[in-house]
């Protein structure tokens, strides 16, 4: 705490982390943005980050998403901790709704994203273990498939029908009641 | 542009976020791996339990809806009576039951998406259902399918025939999915009191017919108790009705009248009695109206996934579940031990409801209770019927109202059994 002032250059390069996307871009985000990421921590911990992280699985353009996801919700979490000290009760929970508010409104806008994008962001999420990123938009596929027939299932995802003709009706049969 | 395939960890997490019966059945629908996931006994299933285990083995989102008759009307005749048109039915679009039946049908029991009605061709308004008049509905509220039992065509040496039968009990009910298999057991009531023997019946709806009538010894001088015995908890093959000594219907009895009967639908030739424990004998709410009795405090509950037997009860001072143990079960005496656990106290109901004080401390008459949620449905004198989750320990009135008649209204609720559902459907 008391070397902060002294070693400020290096303290805060030491506290960057470098992400290298599938398609060779840079990314440098603090280290509180990057261990939202549980593999990411994982590695901090082991002390692999040297170098930056090559993260093969995700693009450029997904992964300026996931970061700008991640700086969002660190702040979040920063601002909780550093709050608690320093207001009274009251004012706390004041602050801490308006914020809460303003992080609702920031994954809603977060998630207009087209259907692709929602996938790649899952498999990003899912890879990365960042389990509010997962939460978020694994409910954002479900309400959308929500009073949706196989079909427009099908059409909305792109997802091919591997159900022989027979099997389909089979299943028709079975549970008639959910297609009326 | 093609869209990557999921592995089975998020889709996973996208499949459990869907609160209702129908989409999942339709997701499994649209192709083999989507299919493959949903049905899989380790993965699905699996995460339903884990987070049912999360609201003790229940899952709130399995209750569907409520029908329940806030009035009913005295009659010289029959006894109670409730108009046909009187009922309501909770708003839900998943459930699928024409409303209409209940205007020409009684409805007699419920269990996970299955109701049972009735109804008497010779006399509609007869509460007192005799056993070759009766016509006998089966309906599937998950499915919207309607089976229709053949009549009871058993015509016994004690000429139970007459006599009637007690309300029908659901003794499995197959997951209400497709293949809609469940089994129906009738306990005929006797002609007469003292006699120590029942008729008991079974109806299979794979067979479509009723099995061969059995008769039961039963401990003489003792009747199903009217108050809550219309809701009977089956644990396993064993059904258990609460039952009053002597002809305690038209008194108010005394705690030690009170007693369980048990029955293996299959294996015993004798009921077995379950001796009450004495604790919650001594705690329950009495009230000074005649008609009020103790077993209006209990009502039987099928509980950890229906493998334990347990009482819901209204203590004077908080709702409480007894549970037997495990290991006493065979005994049959005064050794059978209960442990008791608090749900919520009356003055937190009073609370989480903004009652006035003293209303949370009103009698409480049990009427229904669900499995798979955990749902307690009661009626509260002087606030109206209360829906109150186990699991969750969350109060909801349904119906507000200074109920004068909360003593002999009804209700009974729809559930989802989404597991067994999930194990009735093929996988290809």
């Amino acid at each position: 705490m008391a070397s902060a002032g002294s070693g400020d250059e290096k303290a805060a390069a030491a506290a960057m982390i470098t992400l290298i996307s599938s398609d060779n871009e840079k990314f440098e985000v603090t280290e509180a943005t990057a261990t939202l990421s549980q593999t990411i921590r994982h590695m901090i911990e082991d002390g692999c980050t040297d170098g930056g992280v090559p993260l093969p699985n995700v693009t450029s353009k997904i992964l300026a998403r996931v970061i700008e996801y991640c700086k969002k919700h660190a702040t979040a979490a920063a601002g909780e901790e550093g709050s608690s000290s320093s207001f009274s009760d009251a004012a706390f929970l004041e602050v801490d709704r308006a914020f809460l508010e303003e992080l609702e409104e920031f994954d809603d806008a977060f998630l207009e994203v087209d259907r692709a994008t929602l996938f790649d962001l899952i498999l990003a999420a899912n890879y990365l273990d960042i389990k509010g990123l997962l939460n978020l938009t694994c409910q954002k596929v479900a309400d959308s498939v929500k009073g949706k027939t196989p079909e427009q299932i099908r059409e909305m995802y792109n997802i091919v029908n591997d159900l022989t003709p027979e099997e389909e009706a089979e299943i028709r049969r079975e549970t008639q009641w959910a297609f009326e | 542009m093609e869209l990557p395939t999921l592995p089975s960890d998020p889709l996973l997490e996208i499949i459990t976020r869907f609160d209702d019966v129908e989409t999942v059945v339709r997701c499994a629908a649209v192709c083999k791996p989507l299919r493959r996931a949903i049905l899989d006994p380790d993965l699905f299933p699996r995460r339903l339990a884990s987070s049912a285990a999360a609201n003790g083995g229940f899952d709130p989102d399995l209750l569907l809806s409520v029908t329940y008759w806030p009035l009913a009307v005295n009659s010289i005749h029959s006894g109670e009576h409730f108009p046909a048109d009187a009922f309501e039915q909770t708003a839900s679009s998943r459930v699928r039951f024409d409303a209409d039946l209940l205007l020409s049908y009684q409805l007699l029991s419920s269990r996970d998406g299955l109701l049972v009605l009735g109804r008497n061709h010779e006399a509609p308004d007869d509460a007192q259902m005799s056993a070759s008049d009766i016509e006998l509905l089966v309906c599937n509220t998950i499915t919207g399918h309607v089976t229709s039992v053949p009549r009871l065509n058993h015509r016994g040496a004690s000429g139970a025939f007459r006599s009637g039968i007690h309300p029908p009990v659901l003794l499995s009910t197959g997951g209400g999915g497709g293949r809609r298999s469940f089994e129906l057991l009738v306990m005929y009531k006797g002609d007469y009191f003292l006699s120590v023997s029942r008729e008991i019946q079974i109806f299979s709806s794979q067979r479509s017919e009723w099995g061969a009538a059995r008769w039961i010894h039963k401990p003489p001088r003792m009747e199903l108790a009217r108050a809550a015995s219309t809701v009977p908890a089956v644990v396993g093959r064993t059904v258990h009705w609460l039952a009053c000594k002597d002809n305690a219907e038209q008194v108010k009895f005394r705690g030690g009248d009170l007693l369980i009967l048990a029955l293996h639908a299959e294996e015993a030739q004798e009921a077995t009695v379950i001796k009450l424990p004495q604790g919650l004998l001594t705690s329950l709410t009495t009230s000074t109206e005649w008609e009020h009795n103790l077993a209006h405090n209990l009502i039987l509950a099928a509980t950890a996934e229906g493998k334990r037997l347990s009482i819901v009860a209204a203590e004077n001072l908080a709702i409480s579940v007894w549970t037997l143990l495990p290991d006493h079960q065979e005994h049959q005496g005064s050794s059978i031990s209960w442990s008791r656990e608090v749900v919520i106290r009356r003055g937190q109901i009073g609370r989480q409801l903004a009652l006035f004080p003293l209303d949370a401390y009103q009698p409480i008459r049990f009427s229904a209770f669900g499995e798979r949620s955990g749902t307690v449905l009661f009626w509260m004198r002087e606030v109206g019927l209360v829906q109150l989750n186990l699991g969750t320990k969350k109060v909801l009135v349904i119906w507000k109202g200074r109920n004068h008649n909360y003593l002999r209204s009804k209700a009974f609720l729809h559930e989802a059994h989404l597991v067994s559902l999930l194990q009735s459907m093929k996988p290809f």
